[in-house]
């Protein structure tokens, strides 16, 4: 009788230990595929359009292909500047002198063709990205060579 | 030893018996710690955990005289 009184007793314990086994089991991966699928939509927001190197020189092609049609997407290419000092140096420059140094810099223009394309004289255009550059110098307080 | 004294001791927060409960049930934990055909560590020591909250809680005072009280609802 006591024997047959303590299996009875072993069976409850196993299965309220496979029962509780079984909701941790649910719950801890409920979890994991909360955190797994949180951590995916954060990295896709993060990512920068265009996986690798050559996706994003495809962009690069594509936004330069638009510029000719008068459109400047300046704010993807100042996304991709790692510097954060250096990236917020170049955003609070005025816009015009923004559009000059993107053209410049990231679309390798000639200034005769930045001219053409924000509107404005080859030398207007060469002294707005020359103080442009003057200032960022200022802002990350380097040195002329240091920059 | 039978099952209702380790059961007992373990309660009273004895290691060795405690360790003993959860030995007997690690095939059972690892069976289920196996996660899209891959044992999952992390998952094997929640069970642990959880084994030793289900030492504490289960309530034995229903299950260790259920035969008794069977015996007398059949009355």
């Amino acid at each position: 009788m006591e024997r047959k009184n303590t299996d009875e007793l072993k069976n409850h314990f196993s299965a309220y230990v496979k029962q509780a086994v079984k909701n941790t089991k649910g719950h801890y991966l409920d979890k994991k595929c909360s955190v797994e699928r949180n951590e995916t939509n954060y990295e896709e927001e993060l990512a920068v359009p265009g996986q690798g190197m050559e996706d994003l020189l495809r962009e690069m092609d594509l936004l330069s292909d638009k510029i000719f049609h008068g459109v400047v997407e300046s704010r993807l290419l100042l996304d991709q500047i790692e510097d954060y000092q250096l990236f917020q140096a170049i955003t609070s420059l005025a816009e015009r002198q923004k559009e000059v140094i993107v053209l410049r810099i990231f679309y390798e223009k000639s200034f005769r063709e930045i001219g053409l394309i924000v509107g404005m004289a080859e030398k207007k255009a060469e002294n707005t990205y020359y103080n442009a550059v003057k200032k960022i110098r200022k802002i990350l307080g380097g040195v002329k060579d240091g920059v | 030893m039978e099952f209702k004294e380790i059961l007992q001791r373990a309660r009273g927060y004895d290691r060795k018996a405690m360790m003993e409960i959860i030995e007997m049930y690690r095939p059972l934990m690892v069976k289920y710690a196996v996660v899209n055909g891959r044992f999952d560590e992390d998952l094997y020591q929640e069970f642990v955990y959880t084994m030793l909250q289900c030492i504490l809680k289960f309530p034995v005072e229903k299950y260790a005289d259920g035969s008794q009280l069977g015996a007398a609802l059949r009355k």
